[in-house]
């Protein structure tokens, strides 16, 4: 008997997702637990609040070898620590202009929201930002 | 592949976010905003300006590393604007990053300050 094994060619971006520990962490674990199909090239970095992430946090990643960066949190409102998440939202513009100044797609990266309730919004997040990336075509020298 | 001067862009914009003017204007932005001290435009066009010149003065920095030079070889190695590369190399002297250490053919030639 003989297995036949394929391994697809296809290149399938890579991205790397920041998730705050109490809403979108848990959000992401839901989809896995309710099966919901999301792209695998995905890697998770648990933080704990999306306020915790510098925006070098995001420039590394890109100059580290991802294709793209998302950025997952609490709802307005709902954030753990009261208001991480409106601070990263204020941050967001600026990481959106330093990434244009450095001459990358600021469709590359990607804020969303999504609760621990939101396993699906969580996988529809991630199919989304990696069909642009999938466009945009690779940006990377690889993993380091 | 990505190309060299884009993978320099995203090193110099990661020092730049290190740089204690963009991170005064990340954290005290909003508060200025909030107090009616700067408008939501103004505030915008600031950043914009600030995160622009920040890289751009990691820019010159990182090549200032490699070795002493001119404004005119920064200009070459950087596709900058000479009058733009003095600008900031004279606000980097003021910020004591940056000091002369030298004259080539009639033309200063800068360093980076050991601190």
């Amino acid at each position: 008997m003989t297995a036949t094994v394929t391994i697809s060619k296809e290149w399938i971006p890579r991205i790397a997702a920041f998730c705050c520990n109490w809403c979108s962490y848990a959000g992401a674990d839901l989809a896995g637990t309710s099966r919901i199909q999301y792209p695998s090239a995905v890697r998770i970095i648990r933080v704990n609040c999306t306020g915790r992430i510098d925006p070098e946090f995001v420039l590394n990643a890109l100059d580290k070898g991802a294709d793209g960066v998302l950025v997952s949190g609490c709802h307005p409102g709902d954030c753990h620590y009261t208001s991480g998440n409106l601070k990263m939202r204020a941050r967001w513009t600026l990481i959106q202009m330093a990434i244009e100044q450095a001459g990358i797609n600021p469709d590359r990266i990607r804020l969303q929201w999504a609760s621990a309730s939101e396993g699906q919004k969580f996988a529809d997040g991630v199919r989304e930002l990696t069909e642009k990336v999938k466009n945009l075509g690779p940006f990377r020298r690889g993993w380091q | 592949m990505k190309e060299k001067s884009t993978q320099d862009r995203i090193e110099a914009a990661i020092d730049a976010f290190g740089s204690e003017r963009l991170r005064w204007l990340i954290g005290k932005g909003d508060v200025l905003s909030q107090r009616n001290e700067l408008t939501e435009e103004k505030l915008k066009e600031l950043v914009d300006k600030t995160v622009r010149e920040e890289i751009d003065r990691s820019t010159i920095a990182r090549r200032l590393i490699e070795s002493p030079s001119t404004i005119s070889e920064i200009s070459k190695a950087t596709k900058l604007e000479t009058d733009y590369i003095l600008e900031n190399l004279l606000a980097m002297m003021k910020w004591n990053r940056v000091e002369i250490v030298d004259e080539k053919k009639r033309e200063y030639v800068y360093a980076l300050k050991e601190v």
